[in-house]
């Protein structure tokens, strides 16, 4: 017997079938619209509420037509037929008119509570905002076409891509599933039309104070000390929790924070990540296995691209605050090579080459000023250990990088390990550094070099020992404060040309390789700042 | 950074019973900061202003308690006339970088 669908879903697969299959794949949005037609269900949705002749919230399921569902008010008259009388908030400022997909949803629910023997006689909508009730006449056409969109409906969803987006349709300004569903995103051409995506207005809270305890008392994340209070940050303003080094948090805390589908990520205190956890709930498990398929088949294509980004930001890193015009005039040619690279090994000796000759004149990017006052010294990268101090702010800003690729990874349902670039068979979160590459320019080295121009980091916040360079509590502050007003601050995209932020910008390239794993994007492209 | 549909609010409260109003002063301390007693700044986006109006609304008996709210613009209009205090004010947490 074939699965039954909510009429929920049906309806949206009448207002578009990309909205249909998000919902279907768990994809959830907190946005006004939503938040407000959450509303104008609440009080039909409890069936306390019922009266003598009116009943709320009864639920319908109709094996001959495939669908269960809700309906939210079914009045009975004289006679004990029924009207069945569905809530909707539509903006004030549109007409209260009833669409097709309305049309449809109501179809169904009279269809599902006839066919469980219930006599009735005619279904309205009522408009929450405008307090108006609109009776919706059916006709034999209606009650086909509602038939129809439920096997449409399950072809949506038996399908193994997605549905591509609308190509610039007028719903999709109305649509609250805009910010994951990226319409306008997909040719990867300068965005015309302004669809504004609301920033966030939560934040990502580091806790840094080693030996301090984070717990959650009175909804807000509480951190202490040796029984002294440090601060508090209300849970509502959280977008994610990162841990440098050693704080102990609450298994009510860690609890807490995967309820509301966030996540923690663990770092040590010179900047490698550790380990995260993210909620068990979460969007997109079929696409996770195909991104598994991918990973092992392997996608060159992905690969060229995240190289090919690092490697030109890099270049324009170099060109704006250093002083090498032929390392410029090479690295650009490495990025044209990495493009038309034709296996991984060759992509690797490119990032290899590339890196060797940025890092090379990495120094020239510092003001001499500061070089020679600091005594800094950069001879060659060195990852672990670090050497010097500027390695140690790079390796310590990279691990703040890959947290946050690892947050926008996670938070489109796609698996950290299986990567295209870095193998996945080396146990390392794969695809999150596989989006780190082409951030690193524009945002750690970016952040690393700014920090020490504007003396917010110096020399005297590291210490060595044995040949190995460590941050200090104080100069990881002032990188977790340089890092986060970098990501938090806006750029002009260079693909799209609006103007967004690092960190959503993070997610959206997140979004892109989530596109061309389930069928909707027909290529990625990295950003490759000017 | 951008913040532009970020509104603060001043909400306060009158509310006799202490369960209720626990409850209410406990729900307002996750979303923003307590000011004086009965006193809160919350700074959201309309969504979630929404369902802590909701959830406000749930919580109080409408008989006789109340809960004011109080729209105070948008959060870039509002760092340029900040609040001013006598006496002793408690910290509004800020929208930087949040570390603790």
């Amino acid at each position: 017997m074939p699965e039954l669908i909510p009429i929920s879903l049906v309806a949206h697969q009448a207002f578009c079938p990309r909205r249909a299959w998000l919902e279907a794949m768990g994809e959830k949005t907190d946005t006004h619209q939503v938040e407000i037609g959450t509303q104008a269900h609440t009080p039909a949705d409890d069936p306390t509420g019922s009266r003598a002749r009116r009943y709320r919230a009864v639920d319908v399921i109709s094996h001959d037509l495939g669908v269960t569902g809700r309906c939210d008010t079914v009045e009975l008259d004289e006679n004990a037929a029924m009207t069945i009388v569905e809530h909707k908030a539509t903006p004030v400022r549109r007409r209260p008119e009833v669409t097709d997909p309305m049309r449809i949803q109501v179809a169904l629910l009279a269809g599902a509570l006839a066919d469980m023997g219930y006599p009735v006689s005619g279904q309205a909508i009522y408009f929450t905002n405008h307090h108006t009730r609109v009776d919706v006449p059916l006709t034999p056409a209606d009650r086909a076409l509602a038939r129809d969109m439920v096997a449409d409906t399950a072809r949506t969803l038996a399908a193994e891509q997605a549905p591509p987006p609308l190509e610039d349709d007028r719903r999709c300004s109305r649509c609250s599933h805009i910010s994951v569903c990226l319409p306008d995103e997909r040719p990867l051409t300068p965005v015309t039309r302004r669809i504004i995506v609301a920033d966030p207005d939560t934040q990502v809270l580091h806790l840094t104070t080693p030996g301090s305890r984070a717990y959650v008392t009175r909804g807000r994340i509480e951190v202490s000390k040796s029984g002294e209070k440090l601060g508090t940050f209300p849970i509502e303003r959280v977008q994610g929790v990162v841990v440098h080094g050693n704080v102990d948090l609450s298994s009510g805390l860690i609890r807490e924070v995967l309820w509301r589908s966030l996540s923690v990520v663990w770092c040590t205190s010179s900047g490698r990540v550790t380990g995260w956890a993210r909620a068990a709930q979460g969007p997109n498990g079929g696409p996770r296995l195909l991104q598994h398929v991918a990973s092992q088949h392997g996608r060159i294509d992905l690969a060229r691209q995240f190289v090919a980004a690092k490697v030109a930001n890099q270049a324009t890193l170099l060109r704006r605050h250093g002083d090498a015009p032929t390392a410029v005039t090479r690295l650009r040619e490495l990025q044209r090579e990495a493009l038309d690279s034709p296996s991984l090994t060759d992509l690797f000796g490119i990032e290899g080459d590339a890196a060797a000759r940025y890092f090379e004149h990495f120094l020239t990017m510092l003001r001499p000023k500061v070089v020679a006052t600091e005594g800094l010294t950069f001879s060659t990268r060195t990852r672990r250990p670090a050497r010097d101090p500027i390695n140690a702010a790079l390796n310590f800003c990279y691990g703040l990088l890959t947290a946050d690729t690892l947050r926008a990874v996670v938070a489109c349902g796609l698996d950290p390990h299986a990567g295209f670039l870095h193998s996945s068979g080396r146990n390392k979160p794969a695809l999150a550094l596989d989006l780190v590459e082409e951030f690193r320019a524009p945002i750690a080295d970016s952040v690393v070099l700014n920090a020490f121009n504007n003396g917010e980091i110096r020399t005297r916040d590291f210490s060595t020992a044995l040949g190995t360079t460590r941050i200090g509590e104080r100069g990881r502050k002032a990188l977790i404060a340089g890092y986060e007003r970098r990501v938090t601050g806006t750029f002009r995209h260079p693909i799209f040309g609006y103007d967004v932020t690092w960190r959503r910008a993070m997610e959206i390239q997140a979004r892109l390789v989530l596109g061309v794993i389930d069928g909707t994007q027909p290529r990625y492209q990295g950003i490759k700042t000017r | 950074m951008s913040l532009d549909d970020v509104r603060r609010y001043l909400i306060a409260y009158d509310i006799s019973d202490d369960v209720r109003r626990t409850k209410v002063a406990k729900k307002l301390e996750s979303y923003g900061d307590r000011v004086q007693y009965s006193v809160f700044i919350v700074d959201t986006r309309p969504a979630k202003f929404l369902r802590l109006r909701t959830q406000l609304t749930d919580m109080i008996d409408e008989g006789t308690d109340s809960v004011l709210f109080c729209n105070l613009g948008t959060l870039r209009a509002n760092n340029r006339r900040s609040l001013d205090v006598i006496g002793c004010s408690r910290t509004i947490t800020d929208h930087g970088p949040a570390i603790l």
